[in-house]
């Protein structure tokens, strides 16, 4: 009860003097975020996974030096941004000299599971709406350009300020805010056919 | 503010993040721009659409495996935390061993330090032992190597 109720800043100082239960608890509080924000930047599962792992074993070799000067989540996506950015543009690099390029709306992971053809046409006709609907929005943000698409993801999913996520990016407030917006500008065109559409039942 | 500043403030707008005065501003202008108007509520929608994005979980091994190499590297602080209060003993340690292994590989001491190892020795000792390392090459010199002289005398060996 007592250990669940610690901020993260608390964790991450018992942490740096040798406790890794702590850790543990860090790891389980934080895991399925990074994972998920790196996944939509890597948009690869097995290699989200492989970052998020290099995140946490940073965070641990860090810990001697960790001061709680800063908020314990920024300090994790900062780490987790470079790391996301670094590997999206190696791996556009290698795409670029094999000149082998993935077609468009198709990810590795096969995600997009056959229909199951005893499903009933009502049911057919439900889930290839909302199937559409989620890989439209899903693909418009892959599309976004590496740096925008950080900062969309930090600004919607993790609760950093405007000022954190800056710091991630390595940008200014005021720069940040001009991706943010391109960003969202890009989207409202691509995603057009959904945002007129008002929210799907039930949200 | 005209349009181009809005720029900055719009998403705030959208999702609470501006303060008193900057949301003073931003409604003054709304108030009288309908393009801006629209797009807080596309921009509004969007970030509606975002949150149906589909989350994905950690595999199962993704904690075990995490552990796994967490633990290999505490496994290796420590070693290093052991041996290396200080980068000249640890240099010190190495020429040490190596050391060892050199006199251990000498054909007429084969097995008659069976338990020579540096633990035995205070670290002035190792100091002096790397210091002293170039003349060590002489082999007169190492017969009298004072901390050597304080192992147990050579016996011959037995087979193993
Ligand atoms: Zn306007």
């Amino acid at each position: 009860m007592w250990a669940m109720a610690q901020t993260d800043v608390q964790l991450m100082l018992e942490v740096k003097a040798g406790d890794e239960q702590s850790f543990a608890l860090l790891l389980h509080r934080y895991r399925s975020p990074v994972i998920n924000f790196l996944y939509r930047m890597v948009r690869n599962r097995a290699q989200a996974e492989d970052l998020a792992q290099e995140v946490f074993l940073r965070v641990y070799r860090a810990r001697g030096g960790y001061e709680p000067s800063a908020k314990f989540s920024t300090w994790l996506f900062r780490i987790a941004t470079n790391l996301a950015l670094n590997s999206v543009r190696d791996t556009r690099h290698q795409k670029q000299e094999i000149s082998i390029e993935q077609p468009a709306g198709e990810t590795e992971e096969g995600e997009e599971r056959p229909l199951d053809v005893e499903e009933r046409s009502a049911n057919i006709e439900q889930h290839l709406v909302e199937e559409a609907r989620s890989r439209m929005i899903r693909e418009a943000v892959e599309r976004l350009p590496e740096k925008q698409r950080a900062a969309v993801l930090l600004h919607k999913y993790e609760e950093l300020s405007y000022g954190e996520i800056a710091k991630s990016l390595r940008c200014s407030e005021s720069a940040l805010k001009s991706l943010l917006f391109r960003a969202y500008e890009t989207l409202r065109v691509e995603l057009a056919p959904l945002v007129g559409q008002g929210p799907k039942a039930g949200s | 503010m005209n349009c181009g500043k809005m720029e900055k403030y719009i998403l705030g707008y959208v999702d609470g993040r501006l303060e008193a005065r900057e949301l003073r501003k931003a409604e003054a202008h709304l108030a009288g721009c309908a393009e801006c108007g629209r797009r807080v509520t596309e921009f509004r929608a969007v970030s509606g659409l975002l949150e149906e994005m589909p989350k994905i979980m950690p595999t199962e091994g993704f904690d075990a495996r995490l552990q796994a190499r967490i633990a290999v590297e505490a496994a290796r602080e420590s070693w290093w935390a052991w041996l290396a209060p200080a980068p000249r003993v640890a240099f010190a340690a190495a020429l040490l061993a190596l050391l060892c292994v050199w006199v251990g590989s000498r054909p007429r001491d084969v097995d008659a330090y069976p338990h020579y190892a540096g633990a035995e020795m205070r670290a002035e000792d190792q100091m002096r032992m790397v210091k002293d390392l170039p003349v060590l090459e002489d082999f007169d010199v190492l017969e009298n190597f004072e901390p050597l002289a304080d192992l147990p005398p050579a016996v011959q060996a037995e087979g193993n």
